[in-house]
């Protein structure tokens, strides 16, 4: 992992010399490495990875789309990290991500800008009863997530607004810019005999803005539901999602269809899924962000 | 106040054809919330920044014109100061504002005849301007996600502008209207089901700027009337801009922008934006005055001025795009019941300056004269003053 990080650091580093627009501040990235090198546990791709005690895992998701407007196009991209550390009944969890936003003219410089995400700190109770497993805790997102006022604000915003729309709003509050995020996440699965694979996830949280002129806070509910089909080691499946906010005033829900892969090859796992938001205003025939990518790959400590 | 006003009458027709575009705007009944969100949605899609869940839409009130006139009118009067009588003063002597009326009077009267709509970042709210008129729901409908990239506009960038003068705000409001404008003929287009490479963008300003510059010939308070320029030059700059590189030129447009009204004037004429060349002088006030006010004005006073003087709109215009720089002082006596005031025009040559005195016969409150590039204009509510100022076209260096 900690050659992972040092590589995304040069990564981004060279970005910097070669456009100069790319910004990631010096304090945030010694975080990140500072957070980098705390225990981890498992966690990849919402919760789908669950631990026995004294394990842990990381990983990380990599989300990608591509869009193409009126003369030029927009590519947003973000990185999420996760770990996660289960100690008796207990998870202890750390997600943190950076986002970033290409907008390509047709003609002319194109600008780049790099977003850190908000930490976040969850502790998960785990039960099982029989072959169902659940979790359920509490979470506090430390508002890193941060925009200008100026002529930089709007990339960023833009920044930020992909990044959640990438996840279909899914943990909205890791890139809720400006903003301290109290969540209640709980999460369970299923394992049949024959293969088969019942998972539910959920959370309410409530995010609320820590910089004057923002708007009032918000609640968030998320609701998701997965089946899938083991054929050792990949296992396929699908889910659903709707993430509501009621605060908001126009189009209170989202629903998204996440089709998906994964691979488990001890002690690595990886996933590929492509969520598609359905309805508006990210989705349909007239949505913001239809579809994403997101790849995971992580490893069981 | 500062208001970011909508002042387009009309909104000039499509020079186009075919029908190809499917993002989906719908002209409404601005007056319903559903209307309203459907709007600012479809906005936040234009703008292909992605949906930002924390900006709320602004709330939108109604409002008469004989309501927002009295508002206004309150608002002015709790504001109004000496330093604003005087203001006055120098613009009547200039003829950018009647004499019978104070310059807030001429302001709040041009806001209210020309405005549909528009965004106070001082309250955050779009009002609606009612005038009992069937509505025309495709043109409200635009007018009012004008209204919202202003609200975004402000939520990004912050509204609230200390300018160095007039003219540097004449031209940042450019940049604001500009972007809106542009908004407000592709949300048309949208509602037309018409592709935005479809629209004949030169008709389309040439036809607003035309109707804005007639009705600045035709104004009585041409000062305030003369930033209706905004619109189509601001617009035509922004949608130069966005032909090239769509929304990805647009999103770093505050970043570097012009700090002069005649970049926008000579990019709309296809013409290079002329170097910077301020003036460095600072006239000798008459005697036992004090001077209260130090400004430029930028070229489209220049205009307006012209078009005050009766000059023809056509001469105007290109007598105007040969303004370089100008810098106006203005003064007052003791008691401040009189105003004077000194403005140096400099043009890009003594040609245009020559021909500029030529056109336009002073009153008998002004005097002209030309050194130079520059065209010295004294002006003064006392004639007893204006006579006995002899120095007032002296250049002292700062």
């Amino acid at each position: 992992m900690l050659s992972k990080n040092h590589c995304f650091l040069r990564c981004v580093q060279r970005r910097r010399c070669a456009s100069g627009v790319i910004h990631l501040s010096r304090w945030a990235a010694l975080l990140y490495l500072a957070v980098s090198l705390l225990p981890r546990g498992a966690r990849a791709d919402s919760d789908q990875v669950w631990l026995e005690p004294g394990h842990r895992a990381l990983a990380m998701d990599v989300s990608f789309t591509h869009r193409e407007e009126d003369h030029s196009t927009v590519t947003p991209f973000s990185v999420l990290f996760f770990n996660q550390y289960v100690v008796n009944a207990f998870a202890v969890s750390l997600d943190w991500g950076v986002c970033s936003l290409l907008s390509e003219p047709d003609q002319g410089e194109g600008d780049a800008k790099v977003r850190v995400g908000n930490l976040f700190l969850a502790a998960r109770y785990i039960g099982r009863v029989a072959s169902l497993r659940w979790r359920v805790g509490l979470g506090l997102a430390v508002p890193l997530a941060a925009v200008d006022i100026g002529p930089d604000g709007r990339l960023q915003r833009a920044a930020y607004n992909y990044a959640v729309a990438m996840r279909g709003l899914w943990n909205a509050w890791l890139w809720a810019p400006d903003r301290i995020s109290f969540v209640a996440p709980m999460e369970a699965t299923w394992q049949l005999r024959g293969g088969w694979l019942f998972e539910g996830q959920g959370a309410v949280a409530g995010v609320v803005p820590i910089r004057h002129g923002e708007s009032d806070a918000d609640l968030f509910i998320q609701l998701a539901g997965a089946a899938g089909y083991q054929l050792a080691p990949v296992t396929l499946g699908v889910r659903l999602q709707t993430v509501i906010v009621p605060t908001v005033s126009a189009d209170q829900a989202q629903v998204s269809l996440a089709p998906w892969i994964r691979g488990h090859w001890a002690p690595l796992f990886t996933s590929l899924s492509l969520p598609i938001n359905l309805d508006g205003p990210l989705g349909g025939l007239r949505g913001m962000d239809r579809w994403a990518l997101i790849l995971a790959i992580g490893a069981e400590l | 106040m500062k208001k970011w006003v909508l002042a387009v009458t009309c909104i000039a027709s499509f020079a186009s054809v075919g029908c190809d575009s499917a993002s989906g705007l719908e002209a409404c009944d601005i007056r319903s919330k559903s209307c309203q969100e459907q709007v600012y949605l479809s906005l936040q899609q234009l703008r292909g920044d992605g949906w930002d869940i924390y900006a709320p839409m602004p709330p939108v009130t109604t409002t008469t014109p004989a309501r927002l006139r009295s508002r206004m009118k309150a608002q002015a009067k709790a504001s109004a100061d000496e330093r604003s009588t005087a203001t006055n003063g120098v613009l009547q002597l200039l003829k950018l504002i009647p004499k019978e009326i104070s310059s807030s009077e001429a302001s709040i009267e041009s806001f209210v005849e020309n405005t549909t709509a528009f965004y106070s970042p001082n309250d955050k709210t779009v009002t609606v301007v009612d005038r009992g008129r069937s509505t025309n729901a495709k043109k409200d409908t635009a007018v009012l996600l004008h209204e919202f990239v202003h609200a975004l506009q402000d939520r990004e960038l912050g509204l609230s502008f200390t300018p160095k003068s007039s003219d540097q705000l004449f031209a940042r409001d450019a940049l604001i209207e500009g972007e809106a404008t542009l908004f407000l003929f592709l949300a048309q287009a949208s509602m037309k089901d018409l592709s935005p490479q479809r629209i004949d963008w030169e008709e389309t300003y040439r036809g607003l700027l035309d109707e804005i510059r007639q009705g600045i010939v035709e104004s009585s308070a041409p000062f305030y009337d003369a930033t209706g320029l905004q619109y189509p030059l601001g617009g035509a700059y922004v949608t130069g801009l966005w032909l090239k590189g769509g929304n990805a030129a647009i999103r770093h447009l505050h970043a570097e922008h012009p700090d002069s009204f005649i970049a926008y004037m000579t990019a709309y004429e296809h013409k290079r934006e002329p170097a910077s060349q301020a003036s460095d002088c600072d006239p000798p006030a008459p005697e036992g005055w004090t001077a209260f006010l130090r400004d430029s004005f930028g070229a489209q006073i220049v205009y307006a001025f012209m078009t005050a003087a009766g000059v023809d709109d056509e001469t105007a215009w290109k007598q105007a795009l040969s303004w370089r720089a100008d810098r106006l002082w203005g003064y007052t006596d003791h008691e401040q019941q009189e105003a004077a005031l000194v403005w140096r025009i400099r043009f890009e040559s003594a040609r245009p300056a020559a021909a500029f005195i030529e056109a336009i016969s002073p009153t008998d409150q002004q005097h002209f004269e030309q050194v130079a590039s520059e065209v010295v204009i004294s002006a003064s509510t006392s004639a007893e003053t204006l006579a006995a100022w002899q120095d007032a076209t002296a250049c002292q260096k700062e």
